[in-house]
């Protein structure tokens, strides 16, 4: 039931960030849904489902970008997901502003492994022009809009206990 | 004791190994590559209805609240068009005369004609879905004529051309992407010096292939005549930053693609690509 409904979330996600999110983006920002779903998933329920929540999503998004780099999207989003896991014994869970902090901190991360391994691979990329342009105001962004995203997957995780008990 | 060094060694080998596999995957994939894997089809085709009914949607819903915003202004708006048509009109019959006086000079010089380009129009059904590559879906593919590497236009100028194409739709690789090997050649319109652009994420980097060259803010770059690919004189960009260079370096300069990637809605995909051998006029 959990693995549908996360199918349909990672869908939809998808969906909006590749059609109506563009138009609607301050900046040329586009928000990471996949990446902020993640995220959510590892504080809430650690480090095995943050992996493969990242994993499995960062690939779907690989196999729907375009012909981008595959896998590349897996890994960044796996090891946002495993750090986020792994704080998952550590934090409030009904604090909001965890993912807010936790959203700024991993976007950072999973941009500098994107950076670190399209770089690798001979792209033209420059660290200080895309950390200044896009990382950064990516990051705030994720930090506002992360507690939103968190609080609905909270919400969702708590109906599906309920159900589950009843 | 030896359970647990076991099974930290075990991890630490499946670890080596998922990374290993996820690197050669890496590098498979950075490259062109001809077609579409498996997964990735599934997950387009999958994606792509959803795609398109909120694609449409969205756009039809932002025109409409465009149009009741503006309804005062495009009346002034429309009174001012009917002006400018009446000197658009009397302005292209004089081009017109002008093109058939142009046309009859290249047939006496067996000059080929380079004006008609054969354009398909494209609606665009996806964007990348972050920053660091910037492609985009169009809803025409293989089944409407389109192949590999045709040049996708748009009336601001060039926007790209086809990286990967399936039945109905085909992946459009942007001039910005940084991905590489993604690189064509260009002319400074001011001098008609070559010069070489690069995709760079986002903007793009011109080098010039000479020295010599001197690039400038505010220089347009345009296709050049002697590529295989693109057809002539279309507006890549235009200059923004000159990066300074040391004596007897050739330096490079920023370029802000003419086409904004980030709002496309439809371009044109040019059908007839120049390589193709074209018929000279007799004289």
């Amino acid at each position: 039931m959990r693995g549908w409904i996360l199918a349909i979330i990672i869908t939809v996600a998808l969906v909006l960030q590749t059609t109506v999110i563009p138009f609607l983006s301050p900046l040329g920002l586009i928000p990471d849904f996949i990446l902020l779903l993640t995220l959510s998933y590892g504080l809430l329920k650690g480090p095995f489902f943050g992996v493969s929540v990242g994993f499995t999503s960062g690939f779907i998004m690989d196999f729907a970008s375009g012909d981008g780099v595959l896998g590349v999207n897996a890994l960044a989003k796996m090891v946002a997901g495993l750090l986020c896991g792994l704080m998952e014994k550590n934090v409030f869970k009904d604090n909001l502003l965890v993912p807010a902090i936790a959203a700024f901190v991993l976007t950072l991360i999973h941009d500098l492994i994107l950076f670190l391994v399209l770089f690798a691979l001979g792209w033209q990329l420059r660290f200080l022009y895309h950390f200044l342009r896009y990382t950064l105001p990516l990051s705030l962004y994720h930090a506002l809009l992360a507690p939103l995203v968190y609080y609905c997957v909270y919400r969702l995780e708590r109906y599906l206990l309920l159900r589950k008990s009843a | 004791m030896w359970q647990t060094l076991f099974q930290k060694r075990l991890l630490i080998f499946l670890g080596l190994a998922f990374l290993l596999i996820t690197w050669a995957i890496f590098l498979t994939s950075s490259g062109e590559r001809k077609g579409e894997v498996l997964p990735e089809w599934i997950t387009k085709g999958i994606l792509r209805p959803f795609q398109g009914i909120v694609g449409s949607v969205s756009r039809s819903f932002v025109e409409t609240w465009q149009t009741l915003n503006h309804l005062g202004a495009l009346h002034r708006e429309n009174y001012e068009l009917k002006t400018e048509i009446t000197r658009l009109e009397m302005e292209n019959k004089r081009l017109r005369m002008l093109a058939q006086e142009n046309a009859r000079l290249r047939q006496a010089l067996n000059f080929r004609d380079r004006s008609h380009l054969e354009l398909l129009p494209a609606e665009v059904i996806a964007h990348s879905p972050h920053h660091w590559t910037r492609t985009l879906t169009i809803d025409k593919g293989s089944r409407h004529g389109l192949r590999r590497n045709m040049a996708v236009i748009t009336p601001d100028g060039l926007a790209g051309r086809i990286l990967s194409i399936s039945s109905n739709r085909a992946e459009v690789l942007l001039i910005n992407d940084g991905r590489d090997g993604n690189k064509i050649s260009g002319i400074l319109e001011r001098t008609r010096d070559l010069v070489y652009i690069s995709g760079a994420g986002g903007y793009c980097i011109v080098t010039p292939s000479d020295i010599g060259v001197t690039l400038r803010p505010g220089d347009r770059i345009l296709t050049a005549e002697s590529s295989l690919v693109f057809p002539p004189n279309l507006t890549i960009g235009v200059i923004v930053d000159v990066k300074r260079s040391g004596a007897g370096q050739k330096g490079e300069a920023l370029l802000k693609p003419a086409v904004a990637s980030s709002r496309l809605e439809e371009l044109f995909v040019v059908l007839r690509p120049l390589s193709q051998p074209e018929t000279r006029r007799s004289p």
